[in-house]
């Protein structure tokens, strides 16, 4: 089966803001759109072959379009490189069908979006979507500065009392997220997108609130394991350490070193590699963990999971 | 509409390269059944196992022999020949091979020319299975049979039967290494629902496989219920354990009892299951299956019924796995298999067949016959 069936061709490309693009994709003939829920991405191959995932930003009852913006990463590693310097009006992009991870719980009382930076995207389809159902929703959008938040003239044409925007240079500092968090109200929950420090910082204050909780992390490619890096897993019980390759997972890493460990599936959706982490931050890149379990840090998958500091102190 | 992501489908056919499937060469350095021994007497018998074509019959002594069912002359099948004795006359130019497979008449000529023959598979018999080895000579050794001592033992009664399976023999393995498809593909006959949901404990040693499932409370399905009298029951207990002891034979073992009853009280009866699987081509096997029972042993009624429906759960079994290997057919360049928790024993079982089939090659087994 193609996993990039769908042909789609640049219709509108467009600077949003500074190292943003707003690429407009439509379907040849003009047809219909498989149609995608807030939050959904896309999967396209760019520069011929690398896979990267771009959220869907426009109102999910469009169906003649998908609206996606595209970062200018600094260490792009080719891909949004290729979208701000190569792609041009008129080119035909391969695309997967919407995928969602990030879904919208559709029957909550309240919403509070929180956007850093590009991670804005997948947001601004949630808003959509709470404007469409009559929610009640508020935004608060964190960007580096003015000229880098993409789409402000949009936000700044929404209801005020609703969207609190925060710029660094202005605010002399980032986000303070834990204070954030002690302002979600009862019934509340909190649909997170953008730079991994502001994310983490998130999932670090959430403490019992983490079932609120609900982000999807951006990295310039996350379908791509070309930016993993090497780190050490402790064994807490039987006192070792091993070096965990960047090519390689916590699962071969220690069965390299002749320990054996159940597993299934080794694909991160089963279940079976679970395992008790006892001190540092796993980057969880599992199927099955739900948001809260994942905020917790308490256990990991180690056929595809990896740490995201230095070094992972697991029950072993 | 979700699809997985490049990423986990990465993840998945890297999972499954090291698994053994359909297209695994076989593992010729084992012991195989080749036929219930009833099956082998006084005429000959062609047989496909492992995709070789053997010949058998039984010597006027009574013992069984299995040859390369081909004339070493003008590759004529032997089995489309005539016995004589204990010697076979090929069809064609009356080649005669005696019972060790050696070439000892040429009807054309005066001298028979010495040392040749044709290969000689060693066949034993236990209890009433025929056991081939295929593999290189020197490794065959009779006490590595997996044998089953209580097909043959008068506390068991046991029933047998025999299908020819549109099938390959890792997806057979798989299918009796998680018996959650009896919740499902069994559902009208011994599978109950509670049983895919139900805890199991795995033990993993290599070359031997178990998992064992407890069901309790639980109601039994009729087969069971009936034959046990605890039919209705609400507080039944089902004990299921598979076993893969080689790649020619894995095992059932099931214990019912009243979980209601205490311990030193209750009445425990056991039924075994020997699931016998000898490839026949690389999408086809012979399957033989032996079912006991250690309770009613005489009772031939209930032995009938019992025999009766496990061999149209078997069926079910043949024909969905039929329908599975006609899937597999269809096979394309985007095909992956995503692995569940329950899959564990079934991931290892085919991990060790193509480690096995692997080494094998690497040692440049003899492929002639």
């Amino acid at each position: 089966m193609n996993q990039h069936p769908l042909n789609l061709r640049v219709t509108r490309y467009a600077a949003e803001a500074k190292d943003v693009a707003l690429i407009e994709l439509r379907a040849d003939d003009g047809r219909a759109l498989p149609p995608f829920s807030a939050g959904a991405h896309l999967e396209i191959l760019v520069a011929g072959d690398l896979p990267r995932h771009y959220s869907l930003l426009n109102a999910p009852d469009e169906r003649d379009r998908y609206l996606i913006g595209v970062g200018l990463a600094p260490d792009s590693r080719g891909g949004s490189r290729f979208m701000h310097q190569q792609l041009r009006l008129g080119d035909t992009l391969a695309c997967s069908l919407p995928r969602n991870h990030f879904g919208l719980d559709e029957h909550l009382q309240r919403y509070c979006l929180v956007a850093g930076g590009i991670g804005i995207t997948p947001i601004l389809a949630m808003l959509r979507w709470c404007q469409a159902h009559d929610k009640d929703w508020r935004l608060v959008y964190s960007a580096r500065n003015r000229q880098r938040a993409a789409f402000y003239e949009t936000l700044r044409a929404l209801d005020p009392a609703r969207v609190q925007l925060h710029f660094d240079d202005e605010a002399g500092g980032h986000l303070d997220t834990a204070q954030l968090l002690d302002t979600l109200r009862d019934g509340e929950h909190l649909y997170a997108c953008g730079p991994a420090p502001m994310l983490d910082a998130l999932q670090a204050a959430a403490g019992p609130r983490a079932e609120r909780l609900h982000i999807e992390r951006f990295s310039a490619a996350p379908a791509s394991t070309e930016g993993d890096r090497g780190f050490t897993v402790h064994l807490n019980l039987s006192d070792r350490s091993i070096w965990v390759a960047p090519q390689q997972s916590i699962l071969e890493a220690l069965e390299a070193h002749g320990v054996e460990l159940p597993f299934s599936c080794r694909a991160g959706i089963c279940g079976s590699c679970q395992t008790r982490v006892c001190a540092g931050v796993p980057d969880h890149r599992d199927l099955i963990l739900s948001d809260a379990d994942k905020a917790a840090g308490q256990s990991l998958m180690i056929c595809v999971s990896r740490a995201l500091g230095d070094s992972l102190v697991l029950d072993l | 509409m979700s699809l997985p992501t490049s990423n986990l489908i990465a993840h998945a056919r890297k999972a499954s390269e090291p698994m053994a499937n359909r297209e695994t060469p076989f593992i010729y350095n084992e012991w195989y059944v080749a036929a219930f021994d009833d099956e082998v007497g006084r005429h000959l018998l062609a047989r496909r196992l492992l995709d070789r074509r053997v010949v058998m019959y039984r010597t006027e002594a009574g013992e069984p022999i299995a040859l390369e069912d081909r004339c070493a002359h003008r590759s004529f099948p032997l089995s489309r020949s005539h016995l004589q004795g204990d010697t076979i006359v090929c069809g064609y130019h009356g080649f005669r091979y005696d019972a060790a497979g050696d070439l000892t008449e040429v009807p054309s000529q005066k001298n028979c020319p010495r040392g040749i023959g044709v290969r000689r598979y060693p066949l034993v018999r236990q209890g009433p299975l025929l056991w081939i080895w295929l593999g290189e000579e020197a490794l065959a050794d009779a006490a590595q049979i997996p044998h089953q001592a209580w097909i043959d033992d008068p506390a068991w009664a046991c029933t047998s039967g025999y299908f020819h399976h549109p099938g390959n023999y890792v997806s057979l393995h798989e299918n009796l290494m998680d018996l959650t498809h009896l919740s499902f593909l069994h559902a009208n006959t011994i599978g109950t629902p509670d049983y895919a949901s139900a805890p199991y404990k795995l033990d993993l040693k290599e070359g031997h496989y178990t998992l064992i499932r407890e069901v309790v409370p639980t109601t039994l399905s009729p087969v069971w219920g009936k034959t046990t009298g605890l039919e209705g029951c609400p507080s039944a207990a089902r004990i299921a354990t598979s076993e893969f002891l080689s790649p020619g034979l894995h095992r059932v073992s099931v214990t019912f009892y009243d979980s209601a009853q205490p311990l030193e009280q209750r009445q425990q009866f056991h039924i075994r299951t020997a699931h016998i699987l000898t490839p026949e081509t690389a999408n086809s096997l012979h399957y033989f299956i032996v079912h006991g029972r250690d309770f009613a042993q005489h009772d031939e009624a209930l032995g009938e019924y019992m025999h009766e429906q496990l061999f149209a759960a078997f069926n079910e079994d043949v024909e969905g796995l039929g329908a599975l290997e006609a899937a597999l057919d269809d096979r394309d360049d985007h095909h992956y298999e995503i692995s569940v928790a329950s899959d564990a024993p079934a991931v290892a079982t085919r991990l060790y067949l193509k480690k096995r089939a692997d080494a094998e090659r690497q040692h440049d087994s003899r492929k002639v016959g």
